[in-house]
Formats: C-alpha cells, structure tokens, sequence
C-alpha cells in the first residue's frame, strides 16, 4: 500500500551487524508464524575466501537438533554459494514463502547459516525480513531509529 | 501484493557493502524518477565513535554543489538519524516518500551522506520501492534465491 512505511510492513526479525568474520555459525532461530514470506538481504564485503550462506528451518527455536534444509520438490535449497572468483563487493538475497516450510511437521521456525571459514574470512552482515505480516505495524524492536 | 517477490518490488539503488571506515564515505546520487518511495537501511557495527548518516537531494548528480537537505514542512527535521556514539550494532532506517523531494525545482536525485569520526563498520542498501514499473531491476544484486 502506497501509505505503509516501509518499516510498518519489513521486520526485521534477525540481523548480523557489519563484521569481518572467519566463522561457520548458525544463529538462533526464529519464528515465522505471524510472516507468510521473509527475505534475507545479506551483505558481502571485501573477502579472501568462500561465503556460503543457507536459510534453515527448524521445529524450535531452542533445539537446532531438528533442523532442515529448505527445499523445493525439484532439490533446489534456499542456498547461495559465493566463491572468492567472484567480484566482490556482492549483495544476495534469499527469498521465502512459509509454505515452503514443513509447516505441517511444525518447521515454522527459520534460521541462518552463514560460513566465511574457508578462507580468511569476510566483510558480511545481514538483515532477515518477515513480509506479508498477519499484523500491522510490525514489531522494531531491532531497529534503533526509524526517520519517518 | 502477496505474489510478488521481494527483490520484483524493491529496487537496490545504492548498496555499501560493509566497510570499515573512518571520516565522511563518498557518495554519488540515483534518480528516483521511477519509484514513489525510498528507504534507506543503515547497518552499522563496532564503533567507538559517532555515526551520522542523512539522505539528501540534488537536481544535478554530477555536481554536488547543488546537493541541499530533504526539509519536509511540518516534520521540522531533515531526513537525516540522531547520531550514533559507541555502539555495536545498530539498524537505522530512513524513509522517504518522493513527494517530499524538491521536485518543482528539479531535485529528483538522492545520495547518501556517511560520516563518522572514529573507525566504524558499516554497510548500507537504499532501496526504492512503490516502482513505477515492475519487476525492478536486480542490476546490483549478485544473486536472488527465489
């Protein structure tokens, strides 16, 4: 809708602040039951190595035991795959809809992995949307000032 | 619109991809000619120092002479963040509707003001949104994993 902010629509439900990493982590999980789709918009720096970065989805949000790829009826994974041949800087993003989560096995829960360890590290950070809310205005809590 | 893509309706404008910088980031200026809106997603990281970030607007990108502040009537306030002082991370968001740009005199180019006065770890994207054509293009972005 023209009116909305885009900060009434956008959550950001997760985000990693601008760093040079070397790490292969997961982050917590989160929950996509209020979002029909998300997006993860992540940012690639200057880098001596490989950056691969994969949304996940779990049945909790405290047990990554559980986790799962995402992945369609063809094997396609929500993945993307960086190599250091690439012309950095780069921007990739990772679309969603939750009803390509197991919704059903009760995987309404998401995840990030970001892996920067093949190599010697990254400039990355990263911003995990929830779009298409069941509520409006979404929560900010993650976000320190919006200017209107 | 449910259907749509994020990446069909938001256009990367600028993207900054982190950098650790200290002082003022040069910046050019994008035509928001195409799009009724604007926002602008800051990210910033480790910081000692302060981080000021302000969009402006310009009726020439290739002279910046002539760049001047978003006024907006009634707001009483640029379109730019308090500053930030010592932070770790931090996600601003400044949002712009293209009504609010000078555009009777010509001012339909945006650019970017970063300054900060310690080592900082930053990254932008400016995105422009409400397009008026879809999908948007995708020129910046390395890859879309729809």
């Amino acid at each position: 809708m023209y009116t909305e902010l885009f900060s009434e629509v956008h959550a950001v439900l997760q985000a990693v602040e601008p760093q040079s990493l070397n790490a292969d982590a997961d982050t917590l999980y989160v929950d996509m039951a209020n979002y029909h789709r998300a997006v993860l918009v992540v940012s690639v720096g200057s880098t001596s190595g490989d950056v691969e970065v994969e949304l996940l989805q779990c049945d909790s949000d405290v047990d990554d035991s559980n986790e799962k790829v995402i992945e369609d009826d063809a094997g396609n994974e929500k993945y993307a795959f960086l190599n250091d041949a690439y012309a950095f800087p780069a921007l990739i993003m990772i679309e969603l809809r939750t009803e390509e989560l197991d919704v059903n096995g009760g995987f309404h829960y998401v995840g990030v992995h970001l892996d920067t360890s093949d190599g010697g590290g990254a400039n990355v950070s990263y911003i995990l949307y929830g779009i298409a809310p069941r509520f409006m205005p979404v929560p900010t809590t993650l976000i320190e000032e919006i200017v209107p | 619109m449910y259907t749509e893509l994020f990446s069909e309706a938001h256009a990367v404008l600028v993207h900054q991809e982190p950098v650790s910088t200290s002082g003022a980031l040069s910046y050019g200026y994008v035509d928001l000619s195409n799009y009724h809106r604007a926002v602008l997603v800051l990210h910033v990281g480790a910081c000692k120092g302060d981080v000021d970030c302000e969009l402006l607007q310009n009726d020439d990108p290739a002279d910046p002479t002539n760049e001047k502040p978003i006024d907006v009537p009634g707001w009483g306030a640029d379109k730019e963040i308090n500053t930030l002082t010592n932070t770790t991370s931090d996600i601003c968001i400044i949002e712009l509707r293209t009504e609010e740009l000078d555009v009777n005199g010509g001012f339909h180019y945006v650019g970017v003001a970063v300054n900060t006065t310690q080592a900082a770890i930053i990254s932008y994207v400016l995105y422009g949104i409400e397009p008026r054509y879809e999908p948007v293009p995708v020129t910046l972005i390395e890859e879309v994993v729809p």
